[in-house]
């Protein structure tokens, strides 16, 4: 054993003795020979040598003999392969990537020599086992065997000084990696391989573990940066070669290629940094191109139709194929890719929404002058603040004139309605297919529709009059499931209307006579509307809208009540003239009772008729007074005629006209129109207009001895005998006229339209008020700045009151003694109780 | 361990500060991994002693942030539970929530009782068996589950000698490589179940993750396979699983947590002893043919086979262990001195003749079931051993890998009835001083005890086991020599030169104390100067104020030895002739000029 003293001398001999069968074994390994080498024995040498404490000795000998052999091995195997540069051989490749043949040869003999280093290191670790654990432990700053093994490889071949292997490899891999890219087949496992050896050597000498490896350290900045060139190179090219369709397909495939290549021969944490630099240079650089080389050019037509045509023709060129078109033509598949493309990159949707919220403005626009009767200068300048794209405000200062004559006049609001809707639909339909219903995008394109409907200041009406159609004509017919699906589309139009008060006084307008005329084809969609409407907007906003249901109920319950009354209670008059009375609260119905409502000298029949009804009334409800509305209702008069009789339906003052002047006139006996009004008592206006309509409409009952279209003071009237008529059941329109609100479906004319905003104005004022004074009391004291602020948030789910008006409101309540001003601070208000 | 500190303190007094364990809280505040492994793997340094500040070296660990002493101190056995002075002040002492984490985690992995190296040993045997030579594995060819986990490679040897069941089938049914895998088709078989078995098999424990629905049919298996034991632990289970009353009850929670690896270790010891003692006639009678051990068990039935090896198996332990077997301590230091005080001849009879004959026919065929797959030879003597216990040696792993001349035709022998063949032979007689000394290390890689070790092979044995790279046994043999009474074979000199080069520092101080106490015997031998040129040697670039660390250790011995203090030296001079010192002061002084003298001849000044 080996513990005893021994002579320097006999040390030496026996320690290179020691040695040299230890390096022998080494270079027998390296032979391929290990399997005749005794473990045993060089395991026992090299023991001795570590108990002697020849251990430097023993570690820097087989530090040299490894590096011995890898110097063999650069010279004789590496270095004859080298690949060489292709001389002449196309151009430069992006990046500095060099064009190399030889390239797959050569990584083969790395890969070749790297296994039989490790296989060998494997094995000189084994025998080595002992100085590992001893000596090596015990020398702080020495490497295992084994790192040894690998830093001398990275050393001696890698980065050799005298040969460019390192160079050379790293060419033949971003080679490959070129070709690869351009569509070659390359060997995928060999370059697999040489990426592990280069993961598999640390960067830092000394071994460091957890340090950056040759890989990171030398390899992959290099192969980004080609990558980055490659690129940005290639998407120049495809934005020459292909639409924005192809492009992003292109794009995609090229990010599926470079995730594939990352796992299937380089490393996964330089997933992240390609997949960045892809993104960077195929997506979020080309973001605007790609989205906004699609701009149509010159729209001839604003049917969307014509513009396919044009798109078809065109050659295949980024021109028309970007995200409008894409919009335009519906491509499904081409939005969803750009959407999944475009998340990946910041600028991506900002930039998709952006575009599609001026498109979305641009259509409702369109619809806006189509069919929405609104002129088209006034709208450049209300939206030119809105596009932010210059080319889409090009759009319409290429051809101001042509718009601006078809549009403005032709206001149908149907029509316009549907192409609100039309473009909701639309926008949904590739919101759910196209963007997987992301939020951000349905936001922008609602508010974009929201700009682009309330650009038309008859919004609100425009929708109530479609429902009014709808409810009187449109939903003929239709199933319940379709009932609900229009109301349901129409109720999406009702949320983008910013004044709702507007929109509530018109359909208040149009149910009223809906419920008088009874005009309502189904009940239930009335009531199923006025659900619509309640869960929007709140129990307040239809409270009226169910009382005037609630009226129409309750007097129709009345009328069995009275008839009941009329056949069974003796006081009643008998052989009265039927009379169907809807009783209406006034405050529920938009009727103006001062204003609407002229007296006029019923015919004794109807008198009666009506005091006994006033009568039955009164005594069940008492404390109530009723005013008769005269110009509405109708009555049904039996009127005989030279070829018969024939029943005839006209309204209470044409009826007030026959029975009060005609039925005591002699055969062909005439009257004046100073003597009608004298009977009658009906106001003017209204005389003429139901004399117009009795004698120069389609059905002539009286005759007129003028032959004018007007009615003059100086005219006077017979009964036409002679009248016939196929029908025997005669509805006599009453006439339009210019100052009076018509019955057929059409928009309100300016004059009415002033009106109407005034009482809109009106009650507004009220809300405003109404507001001010419910914040007041419960804050006591308020800024102005914060008072202004909650009452336009208060209010804003009906209308957007503008500042002036809020201030005027404060005004007017401080002069009433609502509020106070503050002595010091002019700005804050406190609230009187 | 966790008396009141009163108590602790006083059954410590001496051993509290120790200058080695002071050295280890110190290299613990530091964070010296390495120097702490070496502190507590050679020199076995207890580590859940406290200071004089009451402090434990994980505490200190855990305190200055250091998680990977942290790490290696629980595993190395730091006491570190929640409910204890100790653990609580690890817990709050320790420097971020990683380090926190780590000492609450280990709670856990505590539970699955690792304390024992031989237990963490066979515990892989069984956890990873694909990395430790498997010969013969089970499959369940019904199993829903894919063949890689519904397959269980295994060990003949640990089943031969842990079940006559096993053994009886490994000579008839399953011999030969015909039988590498052995299908287990009954339905009521589970993957679950037929692992949790091999783990009692090879741990001696009950693992306690089968799934209650399928106890029952454990039991089935238990009972096909006659292990009568584990199916009595199984019924526990069962009623514990049933009743809440039975699984509260003590004896319930002792029965499923038992762990018996000391049965485990009996019965691999009766399958060394039969490697010891038989394996010389097994190889030369050509037991290796499977046909001559299934002749011997021709007709048994299973209750036979047990009936037979009952007894035997018994017998043979006595022959390894004595009457007392394992259970009196796996570690020879434990009275190691009272029982090897002179080598017993008893225990290393190498001749079969005083054994009955039935004895050496089953031993044989024993060893034919466990199927050795290597043969160590050491000059003439040859014996078959099991690569699975041989590598838990890097050496042997290394040696046996297959890429050099030993074992490289054949990696992993075959045994066939067709063409039988002898397993591989390795000639180690260069590396291992003798064949009493591979006994000694085959006892310790077998069961991990070292009963075999005696005083004059002792250095032999130290050597080797650090030749083979097994750390825990050189350390177990300073322990052991440390504890003699006398310096064993081959002296001071070279045990003092043998403690320098394999870094042993207990064995260091302990023959340097030696030379303190014999001083005047062994005075002025050459040998002697020679050790402290060597020792001044060992400094590179030694200044002339640098001290000799064996001068140094020898005075402090010196002046522990004569009861004298450090800062009594000035009498030194003055009292010398007048015999006016007590006895012990002109012995130390006496002393002290011998040493003086010798650092003169050596031209050192101190």
């Amino acid at each position: 054993m080996a513990f005893t003293p021994s002579t320097l001398q006999n040390a030496e001999q026996q320690s290179q003795e020691i040695w040299d069968k230890v390096g022998n074994a080494i270079k027998q390994i390296y032979q391929k020979n290990a399997s005749t080498l005794s473990f045993e024995e060089i395991y026992r040498n090299a023991y001795t040598m570590v108990l002697h404490k020849m251990g430097d000795r023993l570690y820097s000998g087989v530090k040299a003999v490894i590096t011995d052999h890898l110097q063999q091995v650069v010279v004789e195997h590496i270095v004859p392969v080298f690949p060489k540069p292709v001389e002449g051989g196309g151009g430069p490749l992006p990046g500095g990537v060099v064009a190399v043949s030889g390239g797959p040869h050569f990584l083969h003999k790395v890969k070749e020599v790297w296994d039989e280093h490790t296989t060998c290191m494997l094995m000189i670790k084994d025998i080595l086992l002992y100085m590992d654990r001893v000596y090596v432990s015990n020398n702080p700053g020495l490497l295992k065997t084994y790192d040894m093994g690998l830093e001398l490889f990275r050393d001696v071949i890698i980065r050799s000084r005298q040969f460019s292997v390192q160079k050379s490899l790293m060419d033949c891999l971003l080679y490959q990696i070129q070709l690869e890219r351009e569509g070659e087949m390359v060997e995928r496992s060999v370059l697999k391989s040489v990426t592990r050896m280069l993961l598999d050597l640390t960067a830092a000498a000394g071994g460091v573990r957890d340090a950056s490896t040759v890989y990171e350290a030398d390899f992959e900045p290099r192969f980004l940066d080609t990558s980055r060139s490659f690129f940005d190179l290639e998407s120049q090219q495809f934005l020459r070669e292909c639409d924005a369709p192809e492009y992003l397909k292109r794009a995609e495939k090229r990010l599926k290629e470079e995730e594939y290549r990352i796992k299937s021969y380089l490393v996964e944490s330089t997933q992240p940094k390609i997949r960045g630099i892809v993104e960077k240079e195929l997506l979020e650089n080309q973001v605007k191109t790609i989205i906004d080389v699609s701009i149509p050019q010159k729209p001839k037509s604003l049917n969307p139709s014509t513009g396919t045509a044009q798109i078809a023709n065109k050659p295949k060129q980024m021109d028309n194929s970007g995200l409008i078109s894409m919009i335009t033509h519906e491509r499904i598949s081409d939005l969803a890719r750009m959407y999944q493309l475009f998340s990946r990159v910041p600028n991506g949707h900002p930039q998709m929404r952006e575009t599609i919220s001026n498109h979305v403005k641009d259509l409702a626009r369109n619809v806006n002058e189509v069919s929405g009767g609104v002129a088209h200068t006034s709208l450049t300048t209300a939206t030119s603040s809105l596009s932010k794209s210059a080319s889409t405000s090009s759009i319409i200062e290429d051809e101001p004139s042509t718009t601006t004559t078809t549009a403005g006049g032709k206001a149908d609001p149907c029509q316009w309605v549907e192409g609100m809707l039309g473009l909701k639909q639309k926008f949904d339909m590739i919101l759910t297919r196209c963007f997987g219903g992301d939020r951000a995008f349905a936001k922008d394109v609602n508010a974009a529709l929201e700009v682009g409907v309330n650009l038309n200041p008859k919004a609100p009406e425009f929708s109530s009059l479609f429902i009014n159609e709808n409810m009187k004509k449109g939903l003929k017919g239709k199933s319940e499931e379709e009932m609900e699906e229009l109301l349901d589309r129409t109720i999406t139009l009702f949320r983008f209307i910013g004044e709702k008060d507007i929109f509530e006084r018109y359909y208040k307008q149009h149910l009223t006579k809906r419920l008088l005329q009874g005009r309502s084809i189904s009940e239930d969609a009335e009531k199923s509307m006025i659900g619509k409407l309640k869960t929007e907007c709140g129990y307040q906003f239809t409270t009226k809208l169910e009382g005037m249901f609630n009226d129409m109920r309750v007097s129709a319950d009345t009328m069995s009540d009275f008839r009941d009354y009329l056949s069974s209670s003796i006081s009643a008059p008998q052989n009265m003239t039927d009379i169907s009375v809807n009783v209406l609260t006034s405050t529920f119905w938009p009727i103006n009772a001062a204003t609407q409502t002229a007296a006029c000298n019923f015919p004794p029949e109807i008198s009666a008729a009506m005091e006994t009804f006033q009568r039955f009334y009164l005594s069940r409800h008492s404390g109530r007074r009723l005013t008769w509305m005269t110009h509405i209702g109708t009555a049904d008069l039996k009127a005989t005629f030279a070829k018969g009789r024939k029943e005839i339906n006209v309204s209470t003052f044409m009826m007030v006209v026959l029975m009060g002047c005609f039925n005591s006139l002699a055969e062909g006996e005439s009257i004046s129109y100073e003597r009608i009004r004298e009977v009658t008592a009906v106001p003017e206006t209204e005389l003429k207009r139901a004399l117009q309509s009795l004698s120069l409409a389609k059905y002539k009952i009286i005759l007129k001895s003028t032959k004018t279209k007007e009615i003059n003071d100086s005219d006077s009237f017979t009964f036409n005998h002679a009248f016939t008529s196929p029908l025997s059941k005669l509805k006599i329109q009453t006439v339009l006229s210019a100052s009076s609100s018509n019955s057929t479906n059409t928009v309100e004319n300016e004059q009415e339209r002033e009106e109407t905003m005034g009482k809109v104005d009106e009650a507004r004022k009220h809300q405003v008020e109404a507001a001010i004074v419910r914040i007041m009391k419960s804050r006591k004291t308020l800024g102005h700045n914060v008072l202004v602020a909650e009452v336009c948030s208060q209010l804003g789910g009906r209308f957007s009151p503008g500042v002036g008006m809020v201030k005027k409101r404060i005004e007017g309540l401080i002069e009433r003694e609502y509020l106070d001003r503050d002595k010091d601070d002019r700005k804050l208000y406190h609230y009187l109780a | 361990m966790f008396l009141p500190y009163a108590a602790a303190a006083a059954s410590n007094a001496q051993e509290e500060d120790h200058p080695l364990f002071l050295t280890l809280c110190e290299e613990c505040r530091t964070g010296d991994l390495s120097k702490v492994k070496h502190l507590v793997e050679t020199e076995e340094v207890p580590i859940n002693r406290r200071d004089k500040w009451d402090c434990v070296p994980l505490y200190y660990a855990s305190l200055c942030g250091h998680i990977d002493l942290v790490r290696y101190l629980l595993e190395a056995g730091a006491h570190c539970d929640p409910n204890t002075f100790e653990g609580e002040r690890c817990l709050y002492g320790a420097l971020n929530d990683e380090i926190r984490n780590v000492l609450r985690a280990h709670k856990l992995s505590k539970a699955i009782d690792t304390a024992s190296d031989y237990a963490l040993f066979t515990y892989a045997l069984w956890s990873t068996p694909q990395d430790h030579c498997p010969d013969i594995s089970f499959y369940l060819p019904h199993s829903p589950l894919p063949p890689s986990s519904s397959t269980f490679p295994a060990h003949r040897a640990i089943l031969a000698t842990r079940s006559p069941f096993f053994l009886l089938n490994l000579l008839t049914r399953w011999n030969g490589s015909a039988s590498r895998r052995v299908p287990v088709p009954h339905h009521r078989v589970h993957a679950q179940t037929l692992r949790a078995t091999l783990l009692y098999l090879y741990t001696g424990q009950a693992a306690r993750d089968v799934p209650q629905e399928q106890l029952e049919d454990w039991m089935f298996l238990c009972k096909q396979w006659k292990m009568m034991e584990l199916s009595d632990i199984v019924q526990q289970m069962i009623a514990a699983a049933q009743d809440e009353r039975v699984a509260r009850s003590k004896m319930a929670r002792e029965v499923v947590m038992m762990r018996d690896i000391k049965g485990v270790q009996k019965d691999v010891g009766a399958l060394l002893w039969w490697i010891l003692h038989g394996g010389e006639r097994w190889l030369q009678e050509e037991w290796w043919r499977v046909e001559k051990a299934s002749e011997i068990v021709q007709g048994w039935d299973v209750a036979r086979t047990i009936e037979m090896f009952a007894g035997f198996k018994d017998r043979t332990i006595i022959r390894l262990w004595g009457q007392d077997g394992p259970s009196e301590g796996g570690n020879a230091q434990l009275g190691g001195a009272k029982l090897w005080a002179g080598d017993a001849p008893t225990k290393n009879t190498p001749n079969l003749d005083s054994i009955p004959k039935d004895d050496i026919a089953l031993g044989l065929s024993l060893l034919t079931a466990s199927d050795p797959d290597v043969i160590v030879k050491i000059s003439t003597t040859q014996l078959p051993c099991h690569r699975a216990f041989l590598k838990r040696s890097e050496y042997f792993a290394a040696l046996l890998s297959g890429r050099f001349a030993e074992a490289h035709d054949s990696p992993i022998r075959t045994t066939s009835t067709t063409d039988p063949t002898p397993p591989t032979t390795v000639d180690l007689t260069s590396s291992i001083p003798s064949p009493k000394v591979f006994n000694c290390i085959l006892e310790f890689l077998y069961t991990d005890r070292t009963t075999l070790l005696t005083p004059s092979i002792s250095h032999a044995v130290l050597a080797t086991a650090d030749l083979l790279l097994l750390p825990r046994l050189t350390s177990r043999i300073q322990t052991y020599i440390v504890s003699l009474p006398t310096l064993p074979h081959p002296g001071p000199y070279t045990l003092l030169r043998t403690a320098w080069a394999l870094n042993l520092h207990r064995l260091e101080q302990h023959v340097t104390r030696y030379f303190a106490r014999e001083m005047l015997s062994e005075g002025l031998t050459e040998d002697f100067t020679e050790l402290i040129r060597e020792s001044a040697e060992s400094i590179v670039g030694r200044q002339e104020t640098d001290t000799i660390i064996l001068v140094d250790d020898l005075r402090f011995w010196i002046q522990s030895e004569c009861g004298v203090d450090d800062g009594e030296e000035m009498w030194e001079d003055e009292g010398v002739e007048d015999g006016s010192l007590p006895e012990a002061k002109k012995e130390y002084i006496k002393r002290m000029r011998v040493l003086e003298s010798v650092l003169e001849s050596l031209g050192i000044d101190m």
